[in-house]
């Protein structure tokens, strides 16, 4: 009995001390993953998350113009970046396999998407950190 | 020698009767009656004219709405309906429902309510327009959004037989009318967005089994040319002459769609009609002078074989699709009787060719402000480009910028009208510029193939997005011009009364003088109006009428829910067209006038 309890504590330290590694873990590399956008103080960006905002278009007739939420049904990606801390680890999980009980389709093989997946990460990421104010074709930082 | 002579009377009696027994005689003879609006274009050489005068210059002040009917359906209206025995048939955006109403009592005799998936309205580019139904024999066509094409009992809207053009499936639309010449009714296949494969199908119109397909690109068996007969500005074209402009198998990606319109002369047996822009909008990626997009073609109804061609802009940079109507007249050019072929090219130029023979007369702006070609030479039909305003030259990932016109052109596929009493052609137009800037993409099927982002506003200065203009074709001169606030997305119409008619985006249907260009009236109609205007009369009076419900490109904002997007939505038309939201709602309704 005292064995099997002490087991049981010890199993349970470990699970804890696992999670508490693995949260540590997802929130530093949600906070890392800033390292995917390039802008600078005037809300002025860098060729990936250029074309990160270009690459979106892809996902606008669903997600929206301004990545809000849209017609075509598709979630708040500003929203959910932000409240569910999403990493790009998650995100390219997401776009690549799809959501298809929800609608959304598997983009691994679209070569529109599939290459881009650091950068349109980036922009969306940016403009959930409130880095990049609107939507709409952001300026790029000069030469 | 009596009967010797009767003999050959009665032979000479039947081979004339036998030249009228085409089976499209119905629709002509119908369309030649006044009382009707038995074709989408008004006639086969897409004239958009009327012999009637009851409503002129005098008295047009005067016209007020007669009655109205809502459609039940939102989105951008194009076309009009049509008037054929004191039935009005009247088509709609999808879901393309069809309603045949009694001009009598006003009732709906029949209706016709397709069942289409909804997943097409993803992947229709510019709105859920549908631009109208042909008639011939009894039966009324449509052609709806997922490309059936259906035949319908016009007495009680039975299906007769239907049949499926294309593939929703890799974005294949149908938008444009079908048209009935001869024995065929003839669809065109929307999605140059999409890297579909551009074409022309004939099929006949009393079984719907198809007959030919005219392929705008690709090796000569799918595109019916003949490379020792079939000329481009008086030369053959040799063999594949389509494929040896392409590089390796980017033309089975090469759009060329048809969506525009088509008019056909039954003296030459050909049919005219324009192809559209080349799949990617990113030239870079598709070097070689990408044939037969951005081309006027002739073709021969009953073959679908290529008498003569002609392509406006080689190596596309801009989407300046060559889809909009080929007008059919028989003008006089630089001195001569011609039986000419006029054409408002989304490039902002205006042509005029004889349509016998393909050969080239004239080609001049039909707005000042076109700037990516300062010309065109008219032996070799080569634009003169600026390198300024090349987005090749630009490159990749560099926005290129004041481009005139924009891709919109300086006409889309909203019809001019002509006039053989004033010899001259009225013309909707835009007044727009843009920056461009192309990026390299893959294809995926079903999905967009574009490859550009683009800002798009009025030129430099100036403050109107339109001009409705007159045009001489044979000195290719405005004659006048006036300004309007958006571009004039409507079909115009020409009347024996002198009288021209046209709409607003604001949704003004408008009155002017044909020779002065003088308004003579307007009545704010309840959304903006990209219907054409038709005319017919009924009990002896006549009526004109055209549909409200803003849409299409330029009104894509309200008409697909997203005014408020970022200035690049909708290929730059949000950015461009953003003020509309101040004057029109989206709407679905048609208005006649008379006096």
């Amino acid at each position: 009995m005292r064995v099997v309890s002490i087991a049981v504590r010890l199993g349970t330290l470990f699970f804890c001390i696992f999670n508490a590694y693995a949260i540590a873990d997802n929130q530093n590399s949600f906070e890392e993953d800033k390292k995917y956008y390039v802008v600078d103080e005037q809300g002025r960006v860098g060729k990936k998350t250029y074309n990160g905002w270009r690459r979106y278009g892809t996902c606008a007739p669903c997600h929206g113009p301004d990545a809000t939420g849209g017609i075509g049904g598709g979630a708040s990606l500003l929203s959910a970046i932000k409240d569910k801390k999403i990493d790009f680890r998650t995100f390219k999980q997401i776009v690549s396999e799809g959501r298809l009980d929800k609608g959304m389709p598997a983009w691994k093989k679209d070569a529109n998407v599939n290459k881009y997946y650091d950068d349109i990460y980036g922009y969306l990421r940016a403009r959930s950190d409130g880095m990049i104010k609107k939507g709409g074709r952001p300026e790029k930082i000069p030469k | 020698m009596k009967k010797v002579n009767m003999v050959s009377g009665f032979a000479l009696l039947l081979l004339f009767l036998s030249s009228f027994a085409v089976a499209n005689d119905d629709a002509a003879r119908k369309a030649n009656d006044l009382n009707n609006w038995a074709i989408p274009t008004g006639d086969f050489f897409n004239q958009r004219y009327s012999r009637l005068s009851q409503v002129n210059s005098g008295n047009v002040g005067q016209l007020k709405p007669a009655w109205t009917f809502s459609t039940g359906v939102l989105r951008g209206h194009e076309g009009s309906p049509l008037v054929i025995d004191g039935i009005m048939y009247i088509h709609t955006p999808f879901p393309n429902e069809v309603y045949a109403l009694s001009l009598d009592s006003g009732k709906i005799i029949w209706a016709y309510k397709p069942k289409q998936d909804p997943k097409v309205i993803g992947v229709m580019c510019c709105d859920t327009v549908n631009r109208g139904l042909s008639y011939a024999e009894g039966k009324i066509f449509l052609y709806q959004a997922d490309t059936t094409l259906v035949a319908l009992n016009s007495t009680n809207g039975k299906v007769v037989w239907k049949v499926t053009n294309g593939n929703p499936a890799i974005a294949e639309t149908g938008t444009a009318a079908p048209m009935v010449f001869e024995d065929k009714v003839v669809v065109g296949i929307s999605g140059g967005e999409y890297g579909i494969q551009g074409r022309i199908t004939a099929y006949d119109i009393d079984t719907g089994k198809r007959v030919w397909i005219g392929y705008s690109q690709g090796p000569d068996n799918l595109t019916l040319i003949d490379p020792n007969k079939t000329t481009h500005l008086g030369k053959k074209v040799g063999k594949n002459s389509s494929v040896s402009t392409w590089k390796g198998d980017q033309w089975k990606t090469g759009g060329g769609s048809v969506w525009g319109w088509f008019s056909y002369d039954k003296d030459t047996r050909l049919m005219y009609y324009g192809s559209g822009n080349p799949g990617t909008w990113n030239p870079v990626q598709r070097p070689g002078d990408n044939k037969w997009s951005m081309t006027i073609f002739a073709r021969n109804i009953d073959t679908g074989k290529v008498k003569w061609l002609y392509q406006m802009t080689p190596h596309d940079e801009w989407d300046y699709d060559g889809i909009n109507e080929m007008i059919l007249a028989d003008i006089t050019v630089k001195g001569k009787k011609r039986k000419a072929l006029v054409h408002f090219d989304r490039n902002g130029f205006g042509y005029t060719l004889d349509r016998v023979t393909g050969e080239l007369l004239v080609a001049e702006k039909f707005d000042p402000v076109v700037n990516w070609a300062t010309s065109i030479n008219l032996s070799t039909g080569l634009p003169n480009r600026v390198k300024k305003y090349s987005t090749e030259a630009g490159g990749e990932d560099v926005i290129t910028k004041n481009i005139c016109p924009a891709a919109l052109g300086t006409k889309d596929q909203q019809p001019a009208a002509f006039s053989p009493k004033t010899e001259l052609f009225y013309v909707p137009t835009n007044h727009t510029c843009m920056n461009y800037e192309p990026f390299k993409v893959s294809y995926t099927p079903g999905q967009p193939f574009i490859g550009a982002n683009l800002d798009m506003f009025p030129p430099k200065g100036e403050d109107n997005l339109g001009n409705f203009i007159a045009w001489d074709a044979d000195k290719g001169e405005i004659v006048w011009s006036n300004p309007e606030r958006f571009s004039v997305w409507s079909g115009a119409l020409a009347t024996a009364g002198n009288v021209v008619f046209y709409g607003t985006l604001e949704g003004y249907f408008k009155a002017v003088d044909a020779v002065t260009g003088a308004e003579l009236y307007r009545f704010k109609t309840p959304s903006g109006i990209i219907g054409n205007v038709m005319t017919y009369l009924h009990k002896g009076k006549q009526y004109v009428a055209v549909f409200s419900g803003i849409g299409g490109w330029a009104g894509y904002g309200i008409a697909g829910g997203i005014e408020d997007a970022d200035g690049q939505a909708a290929l730059g038309a949000i950015g461009g067209y953003r003020s509309l939201s101040q004057y029109s709602r989206g709407g679905g309704s048609l208005t006649v006038f008379s006096l």
